[in-house]
């Protein structure tokens, strides 16, 4: 009885983990056809589409402008949800549960409500669409992944490990430099890179701020197959899927992906 | 904390506050206001103050049946990630060690990849060349292959790929959080494992599944990519319907309407979903 | 090393007082308990002189140095945290220089310092372990030696041995009272552990609810307890309320509330007629014969008999009042069974009068 039921479970574990992968997988697949439109089963066998990438440079800047947005936005967001993290964890002042759900509140907000609202500020203050415009939007959307996941480790973090170092002579920003910054640079990181990632993969924000001259990647591809499904994007897509394989395995290694995502982790017995 | 200066949080909070409020709270407020704009289609100009936007929405039952469609969506979204992610949630707190981290990773992974290209990736499944297709066509079961894209059914399918990882995340939280020594009492108190599982690792997981609930279901009354990309404009929900009216149609003031519209049902109904719950017969694991 | 003096100081969080009008003044030298159950504002007294909490009034000096403004980093006071709170991303070096780094000491000095208190509580060879790899007793050395090692003007300890086993415990308590006083530390800890207080401490404050009970030598605070809390709180006692019938020598003899007769030392002049309780410890209750003269006999129905080891605890009630005894000789109670008649008695000097 209890040998079976694991089993009957695992089954149909293994079939939703087979739901989770199929598009993916099959996004890879279809990109190595050697037709002139997408296809499941692909039709031959070639690479032709992805020889075909360099040819169409506007993903090629596209993936440019992507990387930069997303470097800049998950800097300046680190920048400044950090000290806000600082003061929501380690402060107790009036406004300040008001303060955290502020930061927090764009998590709840529909994409394309902050894509509308930004666009229509831009244009009324008369900031132009740029790649700077789009920092601003992906700013608002990655602070509060970088405020939640540095307050989590802020507020792991043994209180009296500050009072230590205070009690054994240290500035309240020595303490910061040599206590607190070197315990929570794990959730810094985390916030970091989920912020870019954030960033990178946005297209609800970038659709509405994007210029014609500066347009992200996922941007260009929505755009592109709204208008046609040929093997090109793919191709594109493949390499994106790629791409994000890599960052698994990196975050893996150094972060731990459950731990950027808050997954329990396995406990003992 | 110590030293009782008050005016410390501040000096850490000044700047992001100023920016949050400067490229958010501001842009929200402006585009509230102005949704209560006249806006006049013909000649593309603004007027004077009108409730006209939301009248206009709330007394239009296409409109309205494109609302009652994104809520419908969503919720169906919710029931097919709940059935497809309490399990797996179960089972991956069941194992340990190596196989759980991979296990987790297989989890986590897709949320790596971007929603378009997951998007997509249905769309070549789905589509009248995808897989679906070439199989049920192979089988014989149908002649003609079937028009599966641009269907609620697409939507939900795609939605609940995008969303899946998050329900399974919070029941396996919540699992995780169950004392073992729950599961040996019940046990030593002669429930086999049928009733354990029901009378107290279901219960107890509730928390879970609620949570888990919620981010999936105001992520799936906003999404706007995967139903556009599955469901198109022939499946409108609100979200593309607000992209439509404002990038599209250059409608600023309606769109802006249809957004705050989607936004007050969305809450509206997490708020009634919670005090449902908390009347309810489990409402103690809720405190 | 410094005298540390708190001057009517009070601290309410939340309007919920912590300390209220807290006086206290140390002798250089001097090592100090702080003793009372959780909640009696015990570490808040010790955060305050460690300048963590800013009293809401009162004044704190360390050296005859007001204290009043000081930041904590300023203080010199060395601290060792209940959870150690050991800088998980330093090793055993690391943190035993962190306070001397603070100091801007020369590496030269620091390296020579930290050998100094490394030999001193027996760390050697473990500098370069991190926390996580040492065992609890070890860490908790490194939490004494990090306080130690900046030499500070007075060593506050906050349940510095709650988080050891007990033999361990008891080692450590040893320990560190002779590190007191072979440094002729200034001393002040807190504990909830009576026989830790009384192991370690030159003068123990017993402290209930903000305030202090009763403030003296160990022996004194066992013997004369002032309060009926201090008595409960530091060993077991037995009590018996009634009033004063009559004083005349030192003496007093009490009615109690049950109608028995008590003779008890009268040290406080009480007056006739005054409420009181009567006091007397489970060790100084005689069973049987016992020795003559004894001013209090009674005849005391056996409810039982614990084995404790070293003593054997004999319950029985007098009339109504129970009585715990505590006997040393286990094997003139052992043929005792519940419901036996056998005589009981204890001198008037053991019997204490205390205010209800």
């Amino acid at each position: 009885m209890t040998r079976r039921r694991p089993t009957l479970l695992g089954l149909f574990s293994a079939a939703v983990y087979g739901f989770v992968l199929s598009p993916i997988v099959i996004v890879l697949l279809a990109s190595l056809t050697a037709a002139d439109y997408t296809s499941f089963p692909p039709q031959g066998l070639s690479v032709r589409w992805y020889l075909a990438i360099p040819d169409n440079p506007e993903f090629l800047e596209s993936f440019k402008v992507s990387l930069i947005v997303a470097a800049a936005s998950a800097a300046l967001a680190t920048a400044l949800g950090t000290p806000a993290a600082l003061a929501l964890v380690r402060y107790r002042f009036p406004g300040r549960a008001a303060l955290n759900t502020f930061f927090l509140s764009p998590l709840m907000l529909p994409t394309v409500i902050l894509g509308i609202a930004l666009l229509q500020f831009y244009t009324r203050v008369g900031i132009t669409r740029t790649p700077l415009s789009l920092v601003f939007g992906h700013l608002v959307i990655t602070l509060p992944y970088v405020v939640r996941l540095v307050s989590a480790s802020l507020a792991g973090l043994d209180p009296s490990l500050g009072l230590a170092a205070m009690n054994l002579g240290a500035t309240p920003w020595q303490t910061f430099r040599r206590v607190t910054l070197p315990l929570i640079r794990p959730g810094i990181v985390a916030g970091a890179t989920f912020a870019a990632i954030t960033s990178f993969d946005d297209v609800s924000v970038a659709l509405f701020l994007a210029s014609p001259r500066s347009v992200t990647l996922p941007v260009r591809i929505f755009t592109y197959i709204e208008q046609t499904l040929d093997p090109l994007v793919t191709a594109v897509c493949s390499v994106l899927i790629v791409l994000a394989a890599l960052g698994v395995v990196v975050i893996e290694r150094s972060i731990g992906l459950g731990r950027l995502f808050g997954a329990p982790e396995a406990g003992p017995h | 904390m110590s030293g009782a200066r008050p005016w410390a949080p501040w000096m850490l909070l000044a700047v992001p506050v100023a920016v949050f409020v400067a490229l958010f709270l501001l842009p929200l407020l402006n585009l509230f206001a102005l949704s209560f704009v006249k806006f006049d289609r013909a000649t593309g100009s603004l007027g004077g103050l009108t409730i006209e936007n939301y009248r206009k929405f709330l007394g239009d039952g296409f409109y309205l049946g494109i609302l009652a469609r994104t809520l419908r969506l969503a919720a169906l979204t919710t029931l097919t990630t709940l059935a497809l992610g309490y399990p797996v949630a179960l089972h991956l707190t069941r194992c340990r060690g190596r196989q759980r981290a991979y296990l987790t990773m297989l989890v986590l992974a897709p949320l790596l990849v971007s929603v378009v290209v997951r998007s997509f990736g249905w769309l070549v499944i789905l589509g009248p060349n995808g897989l679906v297709n070439w199989v049920i066509v192979r089988l014989g079961l149908v002649t003609d292959p079937l028009r599966l894209l641009y269907t609620e059914t697409a939507i939900v399918v795609g939605l609940a790929h995008v969303f899946l990882s998050f329900m399974v995340l919070s029941i396996a939280t919540a699992l995780d959080r169950i004392d073992s020594i729950m599961v040996r009492a019940a046990q030593s108190l002669g429930a086999p494992p049928r009733q354990v599982f029901f009378r107290v690792i279901l219960p107890l997981s509730l928390p879970g599944v609620v949570a888990g609930s919620l981010i999936v279901f105001t992520l799936g009354t906003s999404a706007f990519i995967t139903p556009a990309l599955l469901g198109g404009p022939r499946v409108k929900v609100m979200s593309y319907l607000a992209y439509q009216q404002t990038l599209l149609l250059s409608d600023w003031p309606y769109g802006g309407a249809i957004a705050f519209i989607l936004l007050a049902v969305t809450a509206a109904s997490v708020i009634t979903y919670l005090r449902a719950l908390e009347s309810g017969r489990f409402k103690v694991i809720f405190r | 090393m410094a005298t540390v003096e708190l001057d009517g100081v009070s601290k309410a969080y939340d309007g919920h007082p912590a300390v209220t009008r807290f006086s206290l003044s140390i002798a250089s030298g001097e090592s100090l308990a702080l003793l009372g159950p959780s909640g009696c504002g015990k570490t808040t007294t010790l955060n305050i002189i460690a300048g963590f909490v800013e009293p809401d009034a009162g004044s704190v000096r360390i050296g005859a140095r007001s204290m009043a403004g000081v930041p904590p980093y300023r203080r010199d006071t060395g601290m060792v945290f209940q959870s150690y709170a050991l800088f998980p991303h330093l090793d055993v070096f690391g943190n035993l220089a962190f306070g001397l780094i603070m100091r801007g000491m020369p590496r030269l000095e620091i390296a020579e310092r930290v050998r100094q208190v490394v030999d001193l509580v027996h760390l050697t060879g473990l500098e370069r372990r991190y926390p996580r790899e040492l065992s609890g007793g070890q860490q908790q050395r490194v939490a004494l030696a990090r306080a130690l090692v900046i030499r500070p003007t007075v060593l506050l300890l906050d349940e510095p041995l709650s988080n050891l086993d007990a033999k361990l415990r008891q080692e450590m308590r040893v320990e560190i009272a002779e590190l007191q006083r072979r440094l002729a530390m200034t001393m002040i800890f807190v504990t909830h552990d009576q026989e830790e207080a009384l192991v370690i401490a030159d003068r123990v404050a017993v402290m209930n609810r903000g305030r202090i009970e009763q403030i003296d030598r160990p022996e004194i605070v066992y013997r004369r307890p002032a309060t009926p809390f201090v008595a409960r709180f530091i060993g077991d006692a037995n009590f018996w309320t009634g009033h004063v019938v009559v004083t005349h020598g030192g003496q007093a003899s009490i009615e109690t509330a049950d109608g028995h007769r008590v003779v008890a030392l009268d040290d406080r002049g009480s007056e006739a007629g005054a409420p009181v309780m009567a006091m007397v410890r489970p060790e100084k209750i005689h069973v049987g014969a016992g020795p003559t003269g004894l001013e209090n006999v009674f005849t005391a129905t056996v409810k039982g008999v614990s084995f404790l080891g070293a003593v054997t605890r004999l319950d029985v009630v007098i009339g109504e009042q129970p009585f715990a005894i505590a006997v040393h000789d286990a094997s003139s109670v052992n043929s005792l069974v519940a419901g036996q008649s056998i005589r009981v008695g204890w001198r008037a000097v053991d019997c204490l009068l205390l205010e209800p």
